[in-house]
């Protein structure tokens, strides 16, 4: 122990007395300050009696056992048994096992140290990934990827820095970051190497949808190619736009404007540059060119100018009538208009005066 | 027998008589003693009399701040200290005189 004779003995005896300090935190703040004040300034009076260089620990004592004689002869009861010999916790227990066994590995195989960059990259890699998995899931696969790449890249700075000079706080959150990385790596690596199980495409409610994966919006299984809008009474809505639960609009994807292609082609909306339908699929109906939007679509139903209005809501509150809602309309008795969705059933094909979910009438 | 058990019972009584003399700060209060012979007393023991003295009111305190360093803190000996210094010290009179008469009776002392 080589204590350097530049350093004034006041600052070894301030950290002395703060040690002292440190084994009396039990008391009272004031019988601490009783205790302690005036104590730097005697021990730095009596440290400044030894020989120059000397470390006040060796003179003085340890500090726990100083703090205890202060204790005992100003009548104040010993520390408490904790703090001397705290129980262990399980994640203490753990850590000390877990460096235990790493040192002991390591010193058997030394070659491992080598390989020590690589763990750093493949951690990144674990975590990042877990964090693109997770929090990020959803974004983009770009996303996900590129967050693994900078985990790889973050990781290896902190474990070349990690050696110098980090407090044992950043030491923990290491030996942390390793355990976890441990166990995930086998998860992860099944996750990147199946990023199908990785990348879910929260897309939508498209999960209970027959159509689910694909953007667009599906009626009944089958694609939308239009929606016609009409209020509760029964009158055309114009230029609607509608979203869902996430907040998506709701819009015609690829399957629902393929039917444009069968138009002639002086009715058909004009193409961009890319080949896209110049054409707002989320406004409805859809319209271009000099289209008003309420022409048939592919499904060649005409919708009327006004269908029925439906009854007023306290006879839907009666539960006496399925055809209240649109939705309950389905399970109606077969009408004109069998479905209120937008593609409807071949049956419902040439019913200009269509009235879905009109028939107040209970169900047979 | 270990000398610092036997100064531990009479450092109340060592430790006042020594402020009664003059005021004194934690160390010099040490150095008093040791000077007077009672080698084996310790610093941190001293401290804690000292305070639980001050506790118990029989000394006062009082900081002087010093040029190069911490304050000190100065304790000395008020009217109830006095008071307890002269019946503890009948206590001890009688006590020594006690122990020498056993001794002197064993043989050990003449």
């Amino acid at each position: 122990m080589s204590e350097p004779i530049t350093v004034p003995a006041g600052v070894s005896v301030h950290t002395y007395v703060d040690a002292v300090r440190a084994h009396l935190t039990d008391l009272p703040a004031d019988d601490i300050d009783d205790l302690i004040g005036g104590l730097e300034a005697d021990l730095a009076e009596r440290a400044a009696e030894l020989p120059p260089g000397s470390d006040p620990a060796a003179a003085f004592g340890s500090p726990l056992a100083y703090a205890a004689e202060l204790r005992a002869a100003a009548g104040f009861p010993p520390a408490a048994p904790p703090r001397p010999a705290p129980r262990p916790g399980m994640a203490r227990r753990f850590e000390e096992w877990l460096r235990a066994t790493g040192a002991e590995v390591a010193g058997r195989w030394t070659w491992l140290a080598d390989l020590r960059p690589v763990w750093w990259v493949v951690r990144g890699a674990v975590l990042g990934g877990l964090i693109g998995v997770t929090v990020l899931a959803g974004t983009s696969r770009f996303v996900a990827v590129f967050v693994a790449g900078v985990g790889m890249l973050v990781s290896f700075w902190w474990g070349r820095t990690a050696r110098r000079a980090i407090g044992s706080a950043g030491n923990r959150a290491t030996v942390a970051a390793n355990v976890v990385a441990a166990l995930l790596l086998l998860p992860m690596t099944a996750a990147y190497l199946t990023p199908s199980v990785v990348y879910v495409d929260t897309g939508s409610a498209a999960a209970s949808n027959p159509g689910a994966g694909a953007s667009g919006t599906w009626v009944n299984g089958e694609p939308a190619t239009n929606l016609y809008a009409y209020d509760a009474d029964g009158n055309r809505i114009d230029r609607v736009r509608l979203y869902n639960q996430f907040g998506q609009s709701v819009s015609v994807g690829a399957e629902g404007t393929s039917w444009l292609r069968d138009l002639q082609p002086d009715q058909q909306p004009a193409l961009d540059p890319k080949g896209e339908w110049l054409l707002n699929r989320e406004v409805f109906p859809l319209r271009w060119g000099t289209r008003t939007g309420w022409e048939p679509s592919n499904g060649r139903w005409e919708p009327p100018v006004k269908i029925s209005a439906l009854p007023a809501p306290s006879a839907s509150s009666s539960g006496a009538s399925p055809g209240a809602s649109p939705g309950a309309s389905r399970g109606a008795p077969p009408g004109p208009g069998s479905s209120a969705s937008t593609s409807p059933g071949p049956a419902s094909s040439h019913s200009p005066q269509a009235s879905p979910a009109v028939s107040p009438s209970p169900s047979p | 027998m270990d000398g610092t058990q036997l100064v531990k019972g009479v450092l109340d009584l060592a430790v006042l008589a020594v402020v009664a003399e003059s005021d004194g700060y934690g160390y010099d209060v040490v150095r008093r003693l040791r000077a007077a012979g009672l080698d084996e007393v310790g610093d941190a023991s001293v401290y804690g009399t000292l305070r639980r003295l001050y506790a118990a009111g029989a000394l006062s305190s009082y900081v002087v701040p010093s040029d190069e360093g911490p304050h000190r803190k100065y304790y000395g000996i008020n009217a109830q200290g006095q008071a307890m210094l002269r019946s503890q010290s009948v206590t001890w009179a009688a006590f020594a005189h006690t122990m020498e008469q056993l001794l002197v009776r064993s043989g050990v002392r003449s």
